[in-house]
Formats: structure tokens, C-alpha cells, sequence
């Protein structure tokens, strides 16, 4: 979750941002960021932390971070399902366990 | 030459050489001046011996998370920074430090630094390429968010004044790339996984000229 933060606000933001901290609530996102309002005369980022120039909310932002977790819990889930049904159509092709595991690398969990 | 005892308490007429070998300790010496200790000197108020000496020493340190994302390959954040006022001008500044990032993609990224927020030193001219990223130090650790890099530096700085001078260290993350600093990008760390992290850190040393 905590590593979805940054994730989220690169999905969500196309400009330069800081982060200094793991934000878990808006108290802490407000205090914890900062967004890049330009570059001075030799490219140094310029960080505003005025909440009038964020242009993005923690509301926003965590519903990003718990949606991107969601779609990569999935992608994990969908991975093992598919790993489980592929070892069993070798399987049942008649290949043993150990062929299959030496073929594909895949071990199925024990019951 | 004879040697003359004066009733003022001065004693003249003594040669180079003319006293015993070791007749001379410590006590014999008037206080600020110096002292000898086997193989130390130990220098009083009139400290005079100059070139290579370590004056002062500043340390900045760092070991707090924090992402950033790039708007740009030519943006520089800055990381961390310190001040020193030489006591000279003749005075030489020994940078020293480092760096911790963690790169949220395969692409690597670049330490610079810079003097009194105006300048960088230590690195060359972008070579005309408007969007190169000149660094005194870049690093990368491959495609793996997990993980992170440490990159040092070392610079010989001449500041010819004896005003208060800043130094700051900056990242700049190619092609808009995210970075954490002193971790790897993705933090979540659970009983399963146990990322290295690291720190930032800046020293300035003041070497008598």
C-alpha cells in the first residue's frame, strides 16, 4: 500500500512532485507534499508546498493507490490461476508432476 | 663571543648550538607557544603552521524516505545541503558524501553539485545536448524497484572567501523517471521482504591553504 502513494501520484500527475514521507492520511499528504511549479536558471526544481497548487487531493490520490493495488492483486491472483490450470493440462496429457515441474518450473502448492 | 649575564634577568652571547642537546623541555617555553609531546606539536595562541591542515569540519546527514517524480530530464531536486565560512580565502573545501536513490524504473540518474544555489561545480557543460543530464556521479541498480544504489562524491572546491558558503547535492532522474531517496522505490516492507535502505550524507572539510 504505502509504495502505491508514488505510484499513484505517477498516474496522476504528469508535473514534478515530492513526496518527504509515506503519507497515511490527508494531515500527513498536506504536510508531505510538494509540487513543482518551475525550474530556476539552472535547473533547479521549484517545490511549492501552498495547497492552493497541488491541483490533486489525498482523496484522489489513496483511491488511486487502493485502485492500483487492487488491479495488482488481481494480475498476482490471475497469475497462480493461470500457472494452476496450465500444470494441470499437462497433466492430463500425461505428463507426471516431476515432467511438468522440469517443463515449466512451476510447483503446485501443497494441499 | 662572551656570554653576558645581565642584572635584568637577559643572558646574551650564546651561540647556535651553544646549549646541551635537550636542555630545553616543555616548561622552558612560555605558555601559548609550542609544545612538544613525542612525536606532537601542540600549537598555542600563535598558531602558525598552515597549508594542508584540516581547520574545520561540517556534516550534514540524512536517512529520511521520500519519492519524487521528474517533470523533466534537465530538473534537478535537491537532497541535501550544508554551509561553511572559511576562514581564508585561501582556503580549500574537500567535499565528500553520498548519495542513496532508488529508481523507480531501469533508468539510472545523477548526483551534481551546486555552489550558493547559483552554480554547479565539478561538471562540464551539457556538450550542447540541451537535455543531457551532466552529473559529477551517476548510478543505477537495473530494473528491479526493490532495490537501491549509493553513489559517492569527492570535489576540491577553491571558494576564495571567507563568506558563508552553501553547498548542496541534487538528483536529477532521467526521462521523468521516479526516485525514492535513501530506499528503493517500492517500500512496503513485510515479513516476506527485508529491502536494504541507506542514508545521505554531506561533508565539508576546510584545508588551510
Amino acid at each position: 500500500m504505502a509504495a502505491n502513494i508514488g505510484n499513484a501520484l505517477k498516474e496522476l500527475l504528469d508535473t514534478g512532485w515530492k513526496l518527504d514521507g509515506i503519507p497515511t492520511n490527508e494531515t500527513e499528504f498536506n504536510e508531505m507534499f510538494s509540487i513543482q511549479t518551475g525550474t530556476d536558471e539552472i535547473d533547479t526544481a521549484i517545490f511549492s508546498n501552498n495547497l492552493d497548487d497541488f491541483g490533486i487531493t489525498w482523496e484522489q490520490v489513496s483511491a488511486k493507490a487502493i485502485e492500483l493495488e487492487a488491479a495488482k492483486e488481481a494480475k498476482e491472483t490471475q497469475k497462480e490461476t493461470d500457472q494452476a490450470n496450465g500444470n494441470q493440462k499437462l497433466l492430463d496429457l500425461g505428463l507426471t508432476q516431476a515432467e511438468a515441474t522440469a517443463l515449466t518450473g512451476y510447483t503446485p502448492p501443497e494441499e | 663571543m662572551a656570554v653576558t649575564i645581565s642584572g635584568d634577568g637577559t643572558i646574551t652571547g650564546i651561540s647556535a648550538g651553544g646549549l646541551p642537546d635537550g636542555c630545553v623541555d616543555n616548561d622552558t617555553l612560555a605558555n601559548s607557544s609550542v609544545t612538544v609531546n613525542g612525536t606532537a606539536i601542540s600549537l598555542g595562541a600563535s598558531d602558525t603552521i598552515t597549508a594542508g591542515k584540516i581547520l574545520q569540519v561540517v556534516q550534514v546527514f540524512d536517512d529520511a524516505y521520500a519519492q519524487t517524480g521528474s517533470s523533466g530530464g534537465t530538473s534537478w531536486v535537491d537532497v541535501i545541503s550544508g554551509s561553511i565560512t572559511p576562514s581564508s580565502t585561501s582556503s580549500k573545501i574537500l567535499i565528500t558524501g553520498h548519495i542513496t536513490t532508488g529508481q523507480n524504473t531501469a533508468y539510472g540518474a545523477a548526483v551534481r553539485i551546486v555552489i550558493n544555489s547559483s552554480s554547479d561545480v565539478g561538471t562540464a557543460a551539457a556538450g550542447g545536448l540541451a537535455n543531457r543530464l551532466k552529473g559529477h556521479s551517476v548510478g543505477t541498480h537495473g530494473s528491479n524497484t526493490h532495490d537501491c544504489t549509493t553513489y559517492p562524491i569527492t570535489y576540491l572546491h577553491s571558494p576564495s572567501t571567507t563568506s558563508s558558503t552553501s553547498y548542496k547535492l541534487q538528483v536529477g532522474a532521467r526521462d521523468q523517471a521516479q526516485w525514492a531517496k535513501n530506499g528503493p522505490w517500492d517500500n512496503n516492507d513485510s515479513s516476506m521482504w527485508y529491502r536494504a535502505q541507506g542514508t545521505t550524507c554531506l561533508q565539508l572539510w576546510e584545508i588551510a591553504g
